[in-house]
């Protein structure tokens, strides 16, 4: 209920691009919700696809919002879908994400609960359906860290989350200018939520199935370009790598990353200088590492038998090699580059002020990259406004 | 299942940006009788006259469509079997619509007097209620007393 104690309005914003097959079974499973159809506005935002998305979309949807050009990545599309949105709460969902009948409720409801709470995130599943084992693997191990985070986080996870229409407001919308892939617009849109004094929760009941396909290259490129390297850079800037709370830094991880290392790098040795007691140390380091990986590899051992189990520690082992890395170039690209980039072209553009449709990218006045480290949100638009006038 | 259609898909965006505003369409499904439609259009006169792109897809005949795009200027109407389920309907009014913005409307939802009338009516002066097309402004008696009560 609202404020008038009428049914709150919630927008559901599904960004897509090219992904007609799955949007469709997420567009089901949204119309399968236990929330009441004229409750639920659905706007879905097809990000310049070539695909039949934008007519799938069509056939769900209250909204459709076609894009044209080139594609811009989440952040912009759903800022194009927010814009719409007339909710009290906005629901943004990925088009590759089946969420389950009693997920956008559960949301809604965390929200009702706790007027702290600004915003509210999920989790993926474990269900398995049907993709490769480095699919299966990247969705049970995200569903893993994420089952057991429950409580207090520190980034909005869009793939399936709400937020408050007036914390949305207050904070603004996802970092277009920083974010043209997906990549880490969740955390900068978290930290903001945050800073705003907002708590964001994560809440294990409420589950999405993600659908998407992965092959290995697709996944540890992903992982380090648009996962590890962009939050790096963004925890550089802020200088809390080591106090945030999420799912992928909690102690485990971090812990778990230094094993890895620590084996391979051992492993590397004792193939260059053999030797009994390298032998040793090797075996030891290995048998660290399994123990820190314990804790997941018996969850996948409940949820996919021993064969898979198995199969999954040499994807572990590559997925810590490259958040390592990532995290090793984010440091140097903070302190050599500084800021990401904006693509050339939008920068020109936005320089010139043309308006144009799709708009070009605007930079907020109080995204984590202009923020302080340490300072807080209010401060910072004070300020800003201040220089202004 | 995607159907040919044969107004003109609009799947493919242009390549590039251009410098007007979004343009914007409504997309009404119709299985009602057409006189409902008169009434439902009436209340929609405005956003037709700001230009907006308004697609009906309705089961009528030939001569009905007619009358119907004569009466209000700017609707398109196309005529659909009336055996086909709403999403295969709404798929043709996606298509055949030009807009970048396009708000999909079926007649459950404004023969209730849907919930973005209603909300619309409740708060006239909330912007988040103009989305495409400008604000709506529901004509029907019975919303207006709604929102004074």
């Amino acid at each position: 209920m609202n404020a008038t104690g009428a049914p709150r309005l919630i927008s559901v914003v599904i960004p897509v691009h090219q992904g007609a097959p799955e949007l469709r079974r997420c567009l089901d499973a949204i119309a399968e919700s236990d929330v009441p159809r004229e409750q639920m506005e659905i706007v879905v935002v097809d990000d310049a696809s070539t695909d039949a998305s934008a007519v799938i979309a069509g056939q769900y949807a209250d909204t459709v919002i076609r894009l044209s050009g080139r594609p811009r990545g989440p952040a912009y599309v759903r800022n194009r879908g927010v814009e719409l949105a007339r909710g009290d709460v906005v629901v943004t969902v990925d088009a590759d994400v089946c969420v389950h009948r009693d997920a956008i409720r559960r949301m809604v409801e965390r929200l009702d609960a706790d007027p702290a709470v600004g915003a509210v995130v999920g989790t993926y599943d474990t269900m398995d359906v049907g993709r490769s084992i480095v699919s299966d693997h990247r969705n049970l191990y995200q569903a893993y860290r994420r089952l057991r985070a429950e409580g207090d986080v520190d980034a909005y996870w869009p793939a399936c989350g709400a937020v408050r229409r007036e914390v949305l407001t207050e904070v603004g919308p996802f970092d277009e200018w920083h974010y043209w892939r997906p990549q880490a617009e969740g955390a900068e849109f978290g930290r903001r939520i945050r800073r705003a004094g907002h708590r964001i929760v994560l809440d294990p009941r409420i589950q999405g199935t993600h659908l998407k396909s992965w092959t290995l290259i697709g996944t540890l490129r992903t992982d380090f370009a648009n996962h590890a390297l962009p939050w790096a850079r963004l925890l550089f800037h802020a200088g809390d790598l080591a106090r945030v709370r999420t799912p992928s830094f909690g102690w485990r991880e971090k812990t778990n990353a230094m094993l890895t290392v620590l084996t391979v790098f051992v492993l590397a040795l004792r193939v260059r200088w053999p030797s009994t007691g390298m032998t040793a140390f090797v075996a030891s380091c290995i048998v660290a590492m399994l123990v820190g990986y314990g804790s997941f590899l018996r969850f996948a051992l409940r949820h996919r038998g021993v064969f898979r189990a198995a199969l999954f520690v040499p994807l572990q082992v590559a997925r810590y090699l490259v958040a390592v890395m990532a995290i090793i170039v984010g440091w140097l690209l903070h302190h050599l580059v500084g800021e990401p980039r904006r693509d050339v072209r939008d920068d020109a553009l936005a320089e010139v002020g043309l308006q144009t449709w799709p708009p070009v990218p605007t930079r907020l006045p109080s995204d984590s990259w202009h923020l302080p480290p340490g300072g807080r949100l209010a401060d910072s638009i004070s300020h800003i406004t201040a220089a202004r006038s | 299942m995607e159907t040919a259609f044969p107004f003109g898909d609009r799947i493919a965006p242009p390549a590039l940006a251009t410098t007007r505003g979004p343009v914007r369409s409504l997309v009404i499904i119709w299985r009602s009788g057409t006189e409902a439609l008169d009434w439902q259009l009436g209340s929609w006169a405005g956003a037709l006259r700001a230009g907006m792109d308004v697609v009906v897809v309705h089961a009528c005949s030939s001569a009905e469509r007619v009358r119907l795009e004569r009466d209000h200027a700017g609707v398109r109407v196309l005529v659909a079997p009336a055996d086909r389920e709403v999403r295969v309907l709404r798929e043709l009014g996606v298509r055949a619509a030009r807009g970048d913005i396009v708000e999909v409307r079926d007649d459950t939802q404004c023969d209730e007097i849907g919930w973005l009338l209603r909300r619309a009516a409740a708060d006239p002066a909330d912007d988040r209620s103009s989305g495409a097309g400008g604000s709506y402004r529901a004509r029907d008696p019975r919303v207006q007393s709604a929102s004074s009560s």
